[in-house]
């Protein structure tokens, strides 16, 4: 299976959540808001866009021309089968770092206050 | 009213974007519009981005090198033939690199935007031609080129070589789709074996001890 980049996952989470609403716009949208405070250009969506359908994650089409978009058409996104099995493997290693953060740092998650960090000495 | 953004900013990015890509990323960008200023700020950190990664899809790695090292051999045998003292001056075969370099630039640029609903027998060809004219045009104002005899044979060769090989190994956006899969199936099943450095290193080594061979024989 092809492995995906942070970067990469952030967008299929976007289409994920979009479903048939997924378009060049609304993704941007979606990612903007998951990569909070981080800005995402425009132009770095499309290039990921193209390289998630490379690998066979995503599949496009072209829908009919809009009135409000000049009379162009809008690339409609979906998530194909390999691209659910792919987020859901990035999701299951996300959720295991976060388990062995949470352990080492006491429930964060929860809003406990976290542990003082383990910090031995540098030897001299 | 309908408020969209000026005429002739959209005119500029319709013809500096991709054909392929021109519908949704114009239409997306209509959408985003706010104002003149923000349409031109997208308009530069997007145009860049889409036209690379057409590049990206479009060029396939291991025609391009055979292409960039069967060039390259072309131009060298050319000036060996017609101009051997221009191998042996300073940077000589550094200056070869040139028109190879710039007929490739053209022959990606020319697959990227080329149009994938327009098709004709001959669409191959198109890419090595433009780039032979304009690869002549660029050197010839130049004035520590090689011989215009050198750019002509060296030119010619390569225009035959790369046309054969992208008849042989169509481009990309050339190649027959075949419905209902993912790209990157097409891509395995459609184009040659996946870039492999040890099946690089062979034509180096050719290329390498051809010029090996000039140098001592010129001693």
């Amino acid at each position: 299976m092809p492995s995906v980049g942070q970067f990469e996952q952030l967008i299929l989470t976007a289409i994920l959540s979009l479903r048939d609403e997924a378009y060049g716009v609304t993704i941007h949208e979606k990612a903007a808001q998951l990569a909070k405070p981080k800005k995402i250009s425009p132009g770095a969506v499309y290039v990921t866009l193209d390289r998630l359908e490379d690998k066979g994650l995503i599949s496009s089409r072209l829908s009919e021309p809009t009135p409000e978009r000049g009379g162009r058409s809008k690339r409609y996104y979906r998530l194909e089968a390999l691209g659910e099995r792919a987020l859901e493997e990035s999701a299951a290693t996300a959720k295991r770092v976060w388990e062995a953060v949470a352990e080492i740092w006491g429930g964060v998650a929860e809003g406990v206050p976290r542990r003082p960090k383990w910090n031995p000495a540098r030897p001299r | 009213m309908e408020s969209g953004p000026s005429k002739i900013a959209e005119a500029v990015v319709y013809w500096l974007l991709p054909p392929a890509c021109r519908e949704e990323v114009l239409g997306d960008m209509r959408e985003r519009n706010q104002n003149s200023a923000q349409y031109l700020v997208e308009a530069t950190s997007t145009v860049p981005s889409v036209v690379y990664s057409r590049i990206r899809r479009t060029t396939d790695a291991v025609v391009t090198f055979i292409a960039a090292v069967s060039m390259y051999a072309a131009f060298v045998m050319s000036a060996w033939w017609l101009d051997p003292e221009l191998l042996f001056r300073g940077n000589g075969f550094a200056r070869l690199a040139i028109p190879p370099a710039i007929f490739l630039a053209v022959i990606m640029l020319s697959d990227a935007y080329s149009d994938p609903k327009k098709r004709w027998p001959l669409k191959p060809l198109f890419g090595p031609t433009l780039g032979f004219a304009l690869t002549s045009a660029f050197e010839l104002s130049r004035q520590w080129a090689p011989l215009a005899s050198v750019l002509a044979w060296g030119g010619a060769v390569s225009v035959l070589l790369a046309s054969t090989l992208r008849l042989t190994f169509l481009p990309v956006t050339e190649r027959p789709q075949t419905a209902k899969i993912p790209a990157f199936w097409q891509k395995l099943e459609l184009s040659p074996s996946s870039f492999n450095l040890n099946s690089a290193l062979l034509p180096c080594a050719v290329l390498l001890a051809i010029v090996l061979y000039l140098l001592i024989s010129r001693r």
